[in-house]
Formats: structure tokens, C-alpha cells, sequence
């Protein structure tokens, strides 16, 4: 599980994923587990904010503000896929 | 003054296939600069017909030759078991799996299928093992068409970033009831050894001293480019053969999914990640899905005759001109995908 704060640094993993775009999205693949991931558009501009380490704080206001939700909201979305990603090795906390 | 020998104390040779130039040594592979080092890895090793490094790739063809390639040093040293088998033969695992490492390792795409040049543009025919890729090709040679390559597609960026595809070595290899459906006579024709019922046919111009089998062969009267060509790719179709399908169909592939079509029918796949080009690969593999239309041929389980053939063909036909229904047939795979979506419907 992650131990997440408001302040803690994420960053995407670089050294396992090979990235490519395709049609405006995002496409990983995990060169050790051999599985591909599609980004949809959302996720593809916050997997961009995150090829430089962020603060969470920035990306729940990011959404906040790209979507007109409330914090929570935004958090609760937020916190729940970068769970995901970090399951799927391909976010690290630094 | 560097003085270079090499021709004069040993046998060797240069072939020019898929545009590159490579020189082959016969010789036996312990005589080869990393040889000895090679083959005690190899006996070390569980799989020992093959070791892929980033930097050299050793194949062991069991009844045939053993292959040391080096790319950097752009050597092959091939060795051959067999004296009574075929120079041909030798030669068709250079040009396939040996030629993948190389193309892969030079940053080549590499995918599995049969292509011809219609209208300038190169039209890939993909598939499993049986599938028909070489079969549909041989078919849809005419006077308008062109031969490209069979079974091993290897595919570059031009200077505008444009994906195209390179000519390989001019021949087919056909199944023996392809070769019937064909009007060909294996007769004469050289087996492929791993595939007894499956034959080389080569493409080039007809020697008339030659028996007649060669003569009725369409490719050999204007089937080849002499020059090589570097042909644009337009259309991609991958066949499947299908239990429940009792008439061909064809279905347009969009989004990611011509991603997954492309990356599950990558030749030598398992190449690429010792070759470190899984990233390469990748993009690869996403330029061409952006430039090209790609669609899955689902015909019936059956072996290919004159009427299915020609269905084929026709279904071909009618999607080079126009676009199609919209469906994706979801097959077995080898690239598994997923997706990490974000939910924004707030």
C-alpha cells in the first residue's frame, strides 16, 4: 500500500516502461511483466505531469481545476489510481 | 595501411538481403572470434539451439547448420551439419530467423507476414502458421501487382518519418495443396525441411532450359522488382481462420486495438527484449497502427480452394476501396492489454 500525504513526491517508473502515444492517449508496457496498459485521456495528462516528480497536493488541484469537482472528490479518484499504478509498478514515491 | 585478407584465407561470401549487407563465413563457429565462449554458454544453457545477446545471437539448427552472427562486426559465421542439405535450405533460416535478430538489433520493425506492392503501397498479409499469408500473396500476384515478401516483413522510417516496407528474398514458401490450388507441381521444388508438405518456390526470371513447373509460375514472368524496393505501407490484414465461420468476412480494426494486432504479430518476439528494443518495438509498432488501416480476414476453417481464394481476394478488393463494418475479433495473444484509466465523469 502506499503511504500517502499531501506532500509526498510521486513519480512515474522509467526504467521498466516503454512508452509510446497513440490517437492522443498514452500507451505503457511493463518490459517485466510483459503487459500492456492504455491510458485513457485523464490519465494520460496526469501520467504527462508525473515524467517530473509531483506533490500530491498538486495533482488532486489539478484535477480540481480540470474538472470543476470538489477536493474530496478529487482525492478520493486520485488516490485510488495511484494505488492502481502503484500495483501495476509503474509509479514510485520518492 | 590496413590490408584486408579475409578473401584470401577464408571462405567467404556477401550477401545483400533486406537492403543489408552481411558477410558469411563458413566456417565452423569454434573458429569464430567469440566462439569457443558462445558454445560453452550454449551447453549451459536449458534451451540450447539458441543464445540471444545484445551483442551477438548463436543459432543451432538440429540436421542443418549452426549460425554465429555478430552485428556489429557485420559477420555470420554458419556452420553446416549436413553436407547433403541444401545450400537453400542453410540459407532460408539466414533469411528468416537470424535476418530478424539483425533487422531488430539495426531498429528494424519486424513483423510476421507476406506482402506485395498494389499501386505503389504495401499491403501485409498476416497470420498463424497456416493461416494462408503466403497462399492469398501467391494469389493476388497479376499484372498490376508486385511480390514483396514472404513471411518476414522488415519495416524502416524514411526521412519524414513514414513507415515502409523493405523487399526481402524473392521466394514463397507454399504448402503442397497451396501449390496444387496454384497449378504448381512440387515436383522439383525444394521441401523445407522443418515442414515436409511446404515448399520453396523461387521468383526468379524463368530459366528456359528449366522444366515446366517454373514456366506456368505467374511470378517469374513479372512478379519481382530486379531493384530493391522500399514501398510505403498502406494495409495491414491479419487471416484467421475460424470453427464457426461459415462465410469470409472482413472487419475493420480501430483504436488501440490495431496496436495489439501489430505487437501480437510481431516475428521473433522473443528477441526483442534480450536485443533491448522492446521500447524501439514499441513505437514502432505505434507509427505504423497511426498510418496505416488494419483489418482481420475471418474465414472459414477450411483449406484454401479456387472459390475461397478468390472470396478472399474479392473481400480484399472491396476493402482496399472503401472502409468497413466496425467489430473487433478478440483472438489468442500474446500481448496482453489493460487499461488504467482515470474517471473524470464528474
Amino acid at each position: 500500500m502506499l503511504n500517502l500525504t499531501p506532500q509526498t513526491l510521486i513519480q512515474r517508473i522509467d526504467d521498466h516502461i516503454a512508452e509510446a502515444e497513440f490517437e492522443n492517449t498514452v500507451v505503457l508496457f511493463h518490459i517485466e511483466n510483459g503487459v500492456y496498459y492504455n491510458l485513457n485521456s485523464t490519465a494520460t495528462s496526469l501520467w504527462k505531469k508525473l515524467y517530473s516528480p509531483q506533490i500530491l497536493i498538486e495533482l488532486i488541484s489539478f484535477i480540481t481545476m480540470q474538472y470543476l469537482c470538489t477536493l474530496e472528490q478529487a482525492q478520493a479518484d486520485l488516490i485510488s489510481w495511484l494505488h492502481d499504478l502503484n500495483t501495476k509498478g509503474l509509479i514510485q514515491i520518492i | 595501411m590496413v590490408i584486408i585478407k579475409t578473401k584470401e584465407i577464408m571462405d567467404f561470401e556477401q550477401i545483400n538481403i533486406f537492403g543489408i549487407n552481411l558477410n558469411i563465413l563458413w566456417q565452423n563457429i569454434a573458429n569464430a572470434p567469440c566462439g569457443l565462449e558462445v558454445l560453452a554458454k550454449v551447453k549451459l544453457s536449458i534451451n540450447q539451439n539458441i543464445l540471444c545477446e545484445n551483442n551477438k545471437f548463436y543459432l543451432a539448427i538440429n540436421q542443418v547448420a549452426h549460425y554465429l552472427l555478430m552485428p556489429e562486426q557485420n559477420i555470420c559465421f554458419i556452420e553446416r551439419i549436413n553436407p547433403s542439405v541444401s545450400t537453400s535450405i542453410v540459407m532460408t533460416w539466414l533469411t528468416s530467423t537470424v535476418f530478424a535478430y539483425l533487422l531488430q538489433y539495426r531498429g528494424y520493425l519486424v513483423l510476421h507476414g507476406s506482402a506485395i506492392k498494389i499501386n505503389n503501397q504495401a499491403i501485409i498479409f498476416s497470420g498463424q502458421s497456416g493461416a494462408g499469408k503466403s497462399t492469398l500473396a501467391a494469389a493476388m500476384l497479376t499484372q498490376n501487382t508486385r511480390f514483396l515478401t514472404d513471411d518476414v516483413c522488415a519495416i524502416t522510417t524514411d526521412s519524414q518519418g513514414k513507415m515502409m516496407l523493405v523487399a526481402g528474398p524473392p521466394k514463397l514458401k507454399l504448402w503442397g495443396d497451396a501449390l496444387i490450388q496454384l497449378n504448381y507441381d512440387a515436383k522439383g521444388l525444394q521441401p523445407v525441411l522443418n515442414k515436409m508438405n511446404k515448399y520453396e518456390l523461387p521468383l526468379s526470371i524463368v530459366n528456359p532450359a528449366n522444366n515446366t513447373i517454373l514456366d506456368k509460375w505467374v511470378i517469374n514472368t513479372h512478379g519481382i522488382d530486379r531493384n530493391l524496393s522500399i514501398v510505403p505501407i498502406s494495409h495491414f490484414y491479419e487471416l484467421k481462420p475460424d470453427l464457426d465461420t461459415t462465410a469470409a468476412k472482413c472487419i475493420t480494426i480501430t483504436g488501440i486495438n490495431k496496436l495489439q494486432i501489430l505487437i501480437n504479430n510481431t516475428y521473433r518476439y522473443g528477441l526483442l527484449k534480450p536485443l533491448v528494443r522492446l521500447k524501439t518495438h514499441l513505437n514502432g509498432c505505434s507509427a505504423l497502427a497511426a498510418q496505416i488501416k488494419i483489418a482481420q480476414i475471418i474465414r472459414p476453417k477450411t483449406k484454401l480452394s479456387n472459390d475461397s481464394l478468390a472470396e478472399l481476394i474479392a473481400l480484399i478488393q472491396q476493402d482496399l476501396n472503401s472502409s468497413n463494418n466496425y467489430e473487433y475479433h478478440q483472438g489468442k495473444s500474446h500481448a496482453k492489454f489493460n487499461s488504467t484509466n482515470f474517471d473524470s465523469t464528474y
